[in-house]
């Protein structure tokens, strides 16, 4: 079930009214609430509700163990063992294809060639995020972050709950599970803010992501070689766009829900666009994956804790890891790899200018310009350059698109002033200041309902007439 | 638990909630009748001014008794407000943001940036042109 339908609509407004009539008995709204979750997730495949199941269960028994189990030797058993199972549902249903082919590859290029066992798996909507969130439970009760639940139901509902079940965000067990403890409230506050991230998330998606993907991304990055150097930079530069509205939309609508039924998610997007360095804009960008990355493998690797070398390694194994973890192809890993690259990069440089300054070199770094605008042009533009990986099919593709850019040809299909003003409008809009905001969202609180009403109803209107006929499904359904 | 991961600094730990006070519970009930008024006054406007929606969603059901029910009252009332005139805004609107799509930078800024420049598919070797 899709966001933007008439079907998550009517759904969605059932499951308000109930949930809310439920809130005096936790327990009956916890159940009604997980029904309504493995109702959204079978809708889509009802076979893999089994999946979501074992998951949760897998995770439900290690919480138990845990607990029961006094020396650590045996509790890490217990993590190892549970992380080990959740990685192979996840490795079995995303990756198996990729690996087979990969060391089918292999053996032929030296000389082996076998008949290896291909078979069709469909990749299960959301296993990514739901695997993520069950090996963050298991491991943050080991490290004593969270207490174990007492009532199966919230694990299972920590997992599944619709809002973040299919394209994140990862939300954190320490973070959701409390919130299952007591009865949910909500205020004006949450109300508009809700609504808000609703409309804000559909805008996104419906309009901009929409139209970026149709009038020029998707038919560029289909014959890159047809088109000219500028179509070429410019649809880099749109596909970015295109994946944050995309991506932050969804997160921004899945926020705005699960606030309307009463629960809090931690942002996911802080306007990446406007960073100024590739480490700002990772800190900024799918902050519930980045951060994950950082907690359950960045730091454990001891991140930069042994010399400068080991941290350079490690921080493009994670960001390797990362570019895996969006997509079982060759492409994601070179994508994950070069981010990794480029971020060690910026690291050696700023420790160099350091050095230089500290050792009375500073006429030399006075030539190096700081002001933040060079830093915001080169980020943005290594991150597009460099993202015709993540968007391309196969290195073919890359390897045209390179190609084409280098040509230096300067005619344009493609860019149109319509394309223009959606990237423009998007990159403006990552500037706009936090005060205009809060002053726009105490504006909107004293608003009446019916005002409130006529004013969201007119946002969905302008949408539904302003955008695209049908609605593509999220890129990150396929993560 | 004294073991090597308390070396590395900690996600956040959980904290422990309150039950929600009168005073919560008060203002929690005052919102949802709010946000109940805010969803109806939403589906009575797009009913209104998106009958043609309504309908494709209503077509676009898998066929059955109960969705050719809806299929038939669904076509009956975007006929009810195509008479009215309700649904004629989204046209118009639709209609101008076409035109304004095929704009070309010619048009905006006046000038033509095609105009000396190699036509694409004229390029040497992406045969576009030689079928013509």
């Amino acid at each position: 079930m899709l966001f933007p339908t008439f079907d998550f609509g009517v759904f969605f407004v059932v499951v308000f009214l109930v949930s809310w009539m439920l809130r005096d008995h936790l327990d009956l709204h916890k159940a009604f609430l997980l029904g309504v979750s493995y109702f959204f997730y079978g809708y889509w495949d009802w076979r893999f509700l089994s999946l979501l199941f074992v998951s949760s269960t897998i995770n439900y028994t290690a919480g138990v163990l845990l607990t029961s189990l006094t020396l650590d030797r045996h509790k890490k058993w217990v993590v190892g063992v549970s992380v080990a199972l959740n990685l192979a549902i996840l490795g079995f249903f995303k990756y198996y294809g990729f690996f087979i082919i990969s060391l089918a590859n292999l053996l032929t290029s030296i000389g082996l060639e076998r008949d290896l066992p291909l078979l069709d798996v469909i990749l299960p909507i959301g296993i990514s995020f739901f695997t993520f969130q069950g090996i963050s439970y298991v491991i943050d009760v080991y490290r004593g972050d969270v207490q174990p639940v007492k009532r199966p139901i919230d694990l299972y509902l920590y997992i599944s709950f619709f809002p973040q079940l299919v394209a994140g965000p990862i939300v954190r067990a320490a973070h959701f599970l409390p919130q299952l403890d007591v009865r949910p409230v909500l205020n004006r506050a949450m109300l508009t803010f809700g609504f808000g991230l609703i409309l804000l998330g559909l805008f996104k998606k419906m309009i901009i992501a929409s139209y970026l993907a149709t009038e020029i991304v998707d038919d560029v990055f289909a014959v890159p070689s047809a088109y000219s150097s500028l179509d070429l930079f410019v649809a880099a530069h749109a596909f970015v766009v295109q994946v944050y509205c995309d991506f932050s939309g969804y997160s921004d609508i899945a926020i705005g829900v699960a606030a309307l039924l009463g629960y809090r998610f931690k942002k996911n997007f802080d306007r990446p666009l406007s960073a100024t360095t590739l480490q700002e804009l990772w800190q900024r960008w799918h902050i519930s994956l980045t951060s994950w990355l950082r907690d359950y493998l960045y730091r454990p690797l001891k991140g930069g804790k042994r010399g400068q070398g080991r941290m350079y390694r490690n921080l493009i194994l994670t960001m390797t890891i990362a570019g895996l973890w969006h997509g079982a192809a060759w492409t994601f890993v070179i994508w994950g790899a070069l981010q990794g690259i480029i971020l060690v990069i910026e690291r050696v440089l700023k420790g160099a200018i350091r050095s230089l300054e500290r050792n009375g070199h500073a006429v030399l770094t006075s030539f190096i310009p700081s002001h933040p605008a060079v830093g915001w042009f080169i980020t943005i533009n290594l991150f597009a350059i460099t993202g015709v990986f993540f968007r391309a099919p196969d290195m073919a593709t890359v390897h045209d698109y390179y190609a084409g850019l280098l040509q230096f040809s300067f005619e344009t299909e493609k860019f149109t002033p319509f394309i223009a003003l959606l990237i423009g409008g998007v990159i403006a809009a990552q500037f706009v200041r936090t005060e205009t905001l809060v002053h726009l969202d105490r504006r909107v609180q004293a608003l009446r309902p019916v005002t409130l009403g006529l004013l969201i109803g007119t946002g969905l209107l302008a949408m539904e007439m302003l955008g695209p006929r049908g609605v593509a499904p999220f890129i990150y359904f396929q993560f | 638990m004294a073991s090597r991961h308390k070396m590395y600094r900690r996600p956040g730990r959980a904290t422990r909630r309150d039950e929600p006070g009168p005073d919560q519970q008060a203002e929690t009930s005052r919102s949802v009748r709010d946000t109940s008024i805010i969803m109806v006054t939403v589906m009575l406007l797009l009913l209104v001014f998106n009958s043609s929606g309504l309908q494709r969603w209503a077509r676009d059901l898998p066929g059955n008794s109960l969705s050719d029910v809806l299929v038939h009252y669904t076509d009956s009332w975007h006929g009810l407000m195509q008479q009215i005139g309700t649904a004629a805004p989204k046209e118009t609107v639709q209609n101008a943001l076409a035109e304004f799509r095929q704009y070309s930078w010619s048009e905006i800024a006046g000038f033509d940036s095609t105009a000396n420049a190699e036509t694409i598919g004229n390029r040497e070797g992406d045969g576009i042109a030689a079928d013509e």
